[in-house]
């Protein structure tokens, strides 16, 4: 991202979320003459007006910051390799699959399929030895976990409300 | 309360087998933590942070030290062995750490750098003893506005050292404020943000944000980039160097620890700031300067005596003040608070024993990686290559049961992902976790003193000025976020002005 876009989103950032609070805190009661101060609104809107100062100043020093070479020289930098942002959206939507589904399957379930289908997702196994190290491996850090938490902690970790 | 009263106060907490073994299973695992690329002291603490809460709080305080103290440590492995700091207060010693393993003394390396983190810890610890009562006599005297002014310090400092601008770091810490005032408003019981969710009405809970941010969000920055770790292919043999060698590296480790020390007592300034530091001035002043960085043991030393007394130094402003020293502090005020107790200066009246637990149990965990360090050091080699497709999914696993644990709710994974996900979204413009959970942290103490101050005085903002130690605290807030800009310009104009002056 260049200095001047990173500029625009962060100063997008805050104005958005400094306007979001002034308007929400508009809605809250005054209770000046009550012996609590300003109010439950006062505080925030003190952090909102912050934030909408600090955008602004972020988008000063932003749009101020020198430009790259303009001179149709190539900019030389390392190679850097390509993000692997599909990997990313693929073990977020499993976290938020597996969360979903927390109340109904349990933690047993929902554990054994996040921990292999993460594994499986980062790195694909090549052969069967490789499906097999990830089961096996999915399968003892779920009995550490169980053991750690249920037994020595004493904390009891979700049930299955379909075995109910 | 004497500082020898205070130093032997919590003994016999220690007199039970089970509190030995949390601080040497503690530091086993922060040695762990640190010395994996990609793991951190702060993400172990907070992984195992919710563990802590079917503990005693002198037990739960004991095993985070543990770990913290551990990581502190064993971030020099990876940055010895593969040029990977393992936590960022390693960073300076892989400058020379690094270049000594390259040259087949790998083992030398580890030696040098156990031994000095071990005397800077204890070093750390001394000062703290003595410092942190002193302080926190000092600051029962502070009011309302006095705390405000030692909270906003904390998130000045922690923005102006923060990774990225100033501005981005500040950025972050009004972030962290904004997350902090979801749920019930302390002084009027209204509601906040909660748009009709009941599970919002208690806030957000500590944990799941600071597992989320510190936690998922490393976990997804790693899955997004690709880091082939490349292990020095060295026999590491000779760990311990001899004594006459180690006695005339004594007056480095000193000045070293005292650095760190003094560095790391700076709120949000941590190990980090002070090894750099240490390593910089010891560079500087040496009269081996110019080998510096060519692999030389006294880089390594200067580094790592540093980063390990800095833990001491983090623990003073933590104790006397209730203010973190650094995001592991932070956790560790987490952990008081979770157990219903508030860290200050009054810690020291109404628990002296916890007091007494957290300076011994410092002192039992660098015993403990001294000897894991000096006996380990081959083992550690192997640690290393633990491969991501195993490491990542174990840490979401333990992320997600530790969010969990805390109220037994679904909810509270919902937050852990939804902060892990803003972390991971903000880091992108160059704003960090760190400046948003010292905001999140110190937000509670920062909003109730600043109203209450305002309350005391009717509504007169100029309460904060007439009272000398809150309008030196502004200053001093001012002076950091400021004072740099204001002085880049001043030189930017005397050299305009000199280059003009002969011109003319």
């Amino acid at each position: 991202m260049t200095h001047r876009s990173d500029a625009f989103v962060t100063s997008g950032l805050c104005l958005a979320t400094g306007g979001f609070v002034l308007i929400s805190t508009a809605f809250f009661p005054e209770t000046g003459q009550q012996g609590f101060g300003q109010g439950p609104g006062f505080y925030p809107d003190v952090l909102a007006a912050s934030l909408l100062i600090l955008g602004l100043l972020s988008l000063w020093f932003g749009l101020r910051a020198p430009h790259p070479a303009k001179d149709g020289a190539a900019v030389t930098s390392p190679e850097k390799p390509r993000p692997r942002y599909g990997l990313v959206c693929a073990v977020l939507a499993l976290c938020v699959a597996a969360t979903l589904a927390m109340t109904w399957a349990g933690f047993l379930v929902v554990g054994f399929c996040l921990v292999l289908g993460s594994a499986l997702l980062i790195k694909p196994p090549a052969t069967l030895g490789q499906w097999a190290a990830r089961v096996i491996f999915t399968v003892g850090i779920l009995t550490v976990a169980v053991v750690v938490f249920e037994y020595f902690i004493e904390i009891q970790l979700p049930p299955a409300a379909w075995l109910d | 309360m004497e500082s020898f009263e205070l130093l032997t106060a919590g003994l016999s907490n220690f007199a039970e087998p089970y509190a030995l073994f949390l601080v040497v299973a503690g530091s086993l695992l922060g040695i762990l933590f640190g010395a994996i690329p990609g793991l951190t002291a702060t993400m172990g603490m907070a992984i195992f942070l919710p563990m802590t809460f079917a503990m005693s709080d002198t037990h739960g305080i004991l095993f985070l030290i543990g770990i913290y103290v551990g990581a502190c440590y064993s971030g020099s492995l990876s940055a010895i062995l593969v040029n990977i700091p393992g936590t960022p207060s390693a960073i300076a010693t892989s400058f020379d750490g690094y270049t000594m393993a390259q040259k087949g003394e790998a083992g030398k390396a580890i030696g040098y750098s156990t031994l000095s983190s071990a005397l800077g810890g204890l070093f750390g610890v001394a000062i703290l003893v003595f410092a942190a009562p002193v302080l926190a006599s000092f600051a029962l005297a502070f009011s309302a506005q006095e705390y405000t002014g030692i909270a906003l310090l904390g998130i000045s400092i922690v923005s102006y050292i923060s990774f990225g601008s100033t501005i981005k770091g500040l950025i972050g810490g009004v972030i962290g404020l904004l997350l902090a005032t979801i749920g019930q408003d302390v002084i009027s019981a209204y509601p906040r943000f909660v748009f009709g969710s009941k599970d919002l009405q208690a806030g957000l809970e500590m944990i799941p944000v600071m597992v989320g941010f510190f936690g998922v969000t490393e976990v997804l920055v790693k899955l997004e980039g690709e880091a082939k770790v490349q292990v020095v292919a060295t026999k590491i043999k000779n760990v311990l160097p001899s004594w006459a060698k180690l006695g005339r590296m004594s007056p480095m480790m000193a000045v070293s620890s005292i650095i760190g020390t003094f560095v790391g007592a700076v709120p949000a300034a941590g190990g980090a700031i002070a090894s750099m530091a240490a390593y910089g001035l010891q560079k500087r002043f040496s009269p081996k300067s110019d080998k510096f960085g060519t692999g030389i043991p006294e880089g390594v030393v200067a580094a790592e005596a540093a980063n390990n007394a800095a833990v001491g130094g983090a623990f003073v402003p933590m104790l006397s003040l209730g203010i973190p020293g650094d995001p592991q502090t932070a956790i560790l005020i987490g952990a008081l608070m979770i157990n219903g107790l508030a860290p200050g200066p009054l810690l020291f009246t109404t628990r002296p024993d916890l007091i007494s637990t957290i300076y011994l149990g410092n002192v039992l965990s660098v015993v403990v990686f001294a000897v894991v360090g000096l006996s380990c050091a081959r083992l550690f080699a192997r640690l290393l290559k633990v491969p991501s497709h195993y490491l990542l999914p174990a840490i979401l696993l333990f992320c997600v049961i530790g969010s969990f644990a805390i109220r037994n709710t679904v909810f509270d994974i919902w937050v852990l992902l939804g902060c892990g996900v803003l972390g991971y979204l903000l880091q992108k413009i160059g704003i960090m976790p760190a400046p948003i959970i010292l905001g999140f942290v110190l937000g509670p103490i920062l909003e109730d003193n600043f109203r209450r101050a305002l309350i005391m005085s009717d509504g007169d903002w100029t309460t904060f000025l007439t009272r000398p130690v809150s309008l030196a605290l502004i200053l001093i807030n001012l002076a950091i976020l400021v004072g740099p800009w204001l002085l880049s310009k001043a030189r930017a104009w005397l050299r305009r002005t000199a280059q003009e002056g002969p011109s003319s």
